[in-house]
């Protein structure tokens, strides 16, 4: 027997492909869209329904209104309390999470194939029936009071909130905290949870996605009898999302005295979801920040010691969702880490990713693909953004090559476009006469 | 449910193998999906520690990511990447994981890297990867624990709930000044004394030719040598002399309370009763705590029960954010009734039912998560010494009844086993304008 030589890593086998599973997208009713996903042998069965009442809508007197809404939805139906809506549900071992994104309000149940009739009469008993008891407006009003009061001792979620603040304006969708603040969540009546219901909830322009061991023909026809009173004509129009108009770069501080750490979020307004460069962006950000391999993380991480991670992402929205770079670290490594990212997404504008990293990357993205989709779950979320971000049915076909595609002109050039040192937003969360001191004098690399 | 068929998990394909040298090897094919999970249990953990030398086998986790002879400083995870993998590790009490999942035509890669690590990984130790890390991980556990309001809360818990010497005294990540304190000379006994074939189990689950893979295992583990046999570890059996109170300052605004007991280890018998106890305490918003504390009174913010498995015993808690208008005496009263309640009467069918299917649909969705399906191998391997064991699953939380559940409670819920921390607003160092 030979000895074996370790010094060189062993290269692949024969690949072995996985296609993005097969769907149908059908149009139930005029105003409710479908994706089915039949698929075999997994273990359990996701419903999805998503609706256009997500927190871009809410008001501004009202902020957290869909937040709210979301949380009142399972808490009492024509036919049901909220006990029995919980015990129905949790009998069946399944789990039912209703929440607000900035998109849309989703109602999301997941549970074993042999239940899904109970679960899709449970969905629409849920968004068609709901019946908004008073006594559970009040039960919901004060958790939702008292996680604001949580909420605020949270470093991270201090620091994400003033972020958001900084770049879309504090009473402005995408710009405030999607749970509301105090005064909003206090004055928020019946009246507006059930008007917000009907106008974005009960609403056109609302999608059903389900994947698992199902049969579509079956299950499309049950929801057209099931959901044929959904209303029809126009889906909601988006409101405009207007980030705050910025020439130079700017820094803000929340004070926490004697942290022991300090949350750094940098960062600034990005281009909606669907934008042509999206693709571009994913590798750009997953060299940026993305994976542990990432330059960031290398530098601040590996070779400095400062943090246990750095991560950088462009948040997927229909409208113009942030780019942001986030960590937690030595209060002390603040503004070296500051200037660090400043100096990475100026190097990205200027100079071409090497060939290495670009291809080291693609792979990466390209080989973990079937690594999420292992879960019917996991199949529902990616039909899930093609309906929200309105993708193309073969999104997720053609993934893998747009991937592939991308060359070294394209991040730089994605980089020109997208990324703004120069008027990025700091934000950092932590003791308040040191981190002055780290941020005092901080600029973005000029251009040569 | 209880007889329906779909309750059960898929047949198990297992194989189950030793090499000359120790190394525990098994092998779960399953082509589904183009993918291999690489997963590697080392029996050690934050147990196999002594007081003053805590977070050594967390540090010592780190370092396995700092390179080997043949592989670079950063290669692991750029090796594993470049492949479409994804990889991690994790520190526990009784044992330390390292796992990769790979495209399934890379899946050799995943046994060289852990082969590399496990036989040469002293060649390519440095002083100056050990001071990085120590750093990494001392930003690790402010990022985690004290720098999150209640971070220091479930560390204070199992503090009280197994006093010095315990092994489980001390939390997993180590204390702040132990982490500084870390020498290269104790990383490499650490090495030395934990690291070797015998002494850990591979397995691999997903997408590969089990004969091949058998073959492929043996060329890269094979010609490792197994090191000495490890130290047992003595568990000095302190119980906890309750009930213990005890309040814990920090920058909250809600208390906070944990309140602890010990249960069964995860490997025995009434390790079942005991998931399905906790589960049907405090999981989902039927349940009777949840329904009567946080719906009903509205006193707690939240509330959770859970049972904590660890090889020799585990960890039964509950934890509750408390509103503002309550207290945690309040609080602590009602969880109490609740728990004198399910060890005097036989808890309600309907109640049971729901903690079992709860259970057995997160069961079958984590089984098919192959990085977990190997985790829970590596586990039933390790702690019960059959990863056969996982087939019967169902059937034993499908044979739990009422009447184990009450007995199973009255066993655990003993006022004299149970710790309590409360973690409260600070007021000492609050300034009165602008701090949260």
């Amino acid at each position: 027997m030979t000895v074996l030589d370790r010094s060189r890593p062993p290269g692949p086998d024969q690949p072995r492909d996985l296609p993005f599973p097969p769907f149908e997208h059908r149009r139930a009713l005029p105003g409710l869209d479908t994706f089915l996903a039949p698929l075999e042998d997994t273990a359990l069965i996701t419903l999805r329904l998503l609706t256009p009442g997500g927190a871009h809508h809410d008001p501004p007197g009202l902020l957290g209104l869909a937040g709210f809404t979301a949380g009142v939805l399972d808490q009492g139906t024509e036919e049901s309390s909220a006990f029995e809506i919980a015990s129905r549900t949790e009998g069946l071992g399944a789990s039912l999470s209703i929440s607000a994104g900035w998109d849309s309000l989703s109602v999301e149940l997941e549970g074993l194939p042999k239940d899904l009739p109970a679960l899709l009469e449970l969905l629409a008993e849920l968004v068609l029936r709901p019946s908004f008891p008073e006594a559970e407006v009040e039960r919901v009003r004060g958790r939702r009071l008292t996680e604001i009061l949580r909420r605020r001792t949270l470093p991270g979620n201090l620091a994400s909130e003033r972020f958001a603040a900084e770049v879309y304006g504090a009473d402005r969708p995408y710009g405030h905290p999607r749970i509301g603040t105090e005064e909003a969540v206090s004055r928020i009546g019946r009246d507006d949870l059930v008007e917000h219901y009907h106008r974005f909830v009960r609403s056109p322009g609302a999608t059903l996605v389900a994947a698992g061991r199902l049969d579509p023909e079956e299950l499309f026809e049950r929801i057209g009898e099931l959901f044929r009173d959904w209303p029809g004509g126009q889906a909601p129009t988006d409101p405009t999302i207007l980030p705050v108009p910025r020439d130079t770069l700017s820094t803000a501080v929340v004070d926490r005295p004697g942290a022991p750490q300090t949350e750094l979020r940098v960062g600034h307004a990005g281009p909606p979801r669907n934008h042509p460069d999206r693709t571009a962006l994913v590798v750009l950000s997953s060299i940026l920040g993305g994976k542990f391999t990432s330059r960031l993380n290398l530098e601040l991480r590996e070779r400095r010691g400062l943090t246990y991670g750095i991560r950088s992402r462009f948040a997927g929205r229909r409208g113009p969702g942030p780019f942001v770079v986030s960590t937690s670290l030595a209060t002390a490594g603040v503004g070296t880490a500051a200037e660090t990212v400043l100096r990475e997404l100026r190097t990205l504008q200027e100079e071409p990713v090497s060939e290495e990293e670009l291809q080291d990357t693609k792979r990466y993205l390209i080989g973990v693909f079937p690594y999420t989709l292992q879960a019917a779950d996991d199949v529902a979320r990616c039909l899930a953004r093609i309906a929200t971000y309105g993708l193309p049915d073969d999104h997720y076909d053609t993934y893998r090559e747009r991937i592939e595609g991308i060359t070294r002109d394209d991040v730089q050039r994605a980089a020109r476009r997208h990324l703004h040192p120069d008027r990025a937003v700091i934000v950092a969360v932590g003791p308040e006469e040191p981190l002055d001191e780290e941020l005092r004098g901080i600029s973005a690399p000029v251009p040569p | 449910m209880s007889s329906d068929a779909s309750i059960s998990l898929p047949p198990l394909d297992l194989r189950e193998h030793r090499l000359d040298n120790g190394l525990r090897v098994l092998l779960n094919p399953d082509p589904r999906l183009p993918l291999v999970a690489v997963n590697l249990w080392y029996h050690v953990g934050s147990k196999n520690e002594e007081p003053g030398k805590t977070g050594l086998a967390h540090l010592f986790e780190h370092m396995l990511f700092q390179g080997s002879q043949h592989v670079d400083t950063n290669g692991h995870f750029a090796w594993v990447q470049q492949a479409g993998g994804v990889a991690n590790g994790s520190t526990w009490y009784d044992r330390t994981n390292y796992y990769e999942t790979l495209p399934s035509h890379w899946a050799e890669l995943g046994l060289w890297l852990e082969s590399d690590r496990m036989g040469f990984l002293l060649p390519a130790l440095t002083d100056e990867k050990l001071e990085n890390q120590r750093s990494v991980v001392m930003n690790e556990r402010k990022e985690r624990i004290d720098n999150q309001p209640y971070g220091r809360g479930f560390e204070r818990l199992h503090e009280l709930l197994y006093p010095e010497p315990h092994p489980y005294h001390w939390p997993v990540i180590g204390y702040m000044d132990d982490i500084a304190g870390a020498t290269r000379e104790d990383v490499e006994t650490f090495f030395r004394t934990y690291y070797a074939p015998g002494n850990a189990i591979l397995t691999l689950a997903g997408d590969f030719d089990p004969d091949r893979a058998l073959e492929l295992v043996e060329r890269y583990f094979g010609p490792l040598e197994n090191g000495p046999e490890p130290p047992r570890i003595e568990i000095a059996d302190i119980p906890v002399e309750g009930p213990i109170w005890e309040e814990q300052p920090d920058t909250v605004d809600l208390e906070r309370l944990y309140l602890g007991f010990r249960g069964p280890g995860w490997a025995d018998e009434a390790w079942h009763a005991t998931d399905l106890l906790t589960t049907l305490l405090g999981s989902g918003k039927s349940s009777p705590l949840f329904h009567d504390l946080v719906y009903e009174r509205e006193i707690a913010q939240s509330i959770g029960c859970w049972s904590l498995p660890l090889e020799e015993c585990s960890t039964v808690a509950v934890v509750a954010t408390i509103r503002s208008e309550s207290s945690a005496e309040e609080v602590y009263e009602a969880v109490w009734e609740h728990l004198e309640r399910i060890g005097d009467e036989p808890c309600e069918a309907s109640d049971l039912e729901r903690a079992r299917n709860g259970t057995l649909t997160s069961l079958f969705g984590g089984w098919e998560q192959l990085d977990q399906r190997a985790d829970a191998l590596n586990q039933a391997a390790l702690y019960r010494g059959d990863p056969h064991t996982l087939e019967q699953e169902p059937t034993r939380y499908l044979a739990v009844t009422a009447e184990s559940i009450l007995e199973t409670a009255g066993r655990i819920f003993r006022s004299e086993g149970e710790a309590a921390v409360t973690v409260v607003p600070d007021d000492s160092d609050r300034t009165d304008e602008g701090a949260p």
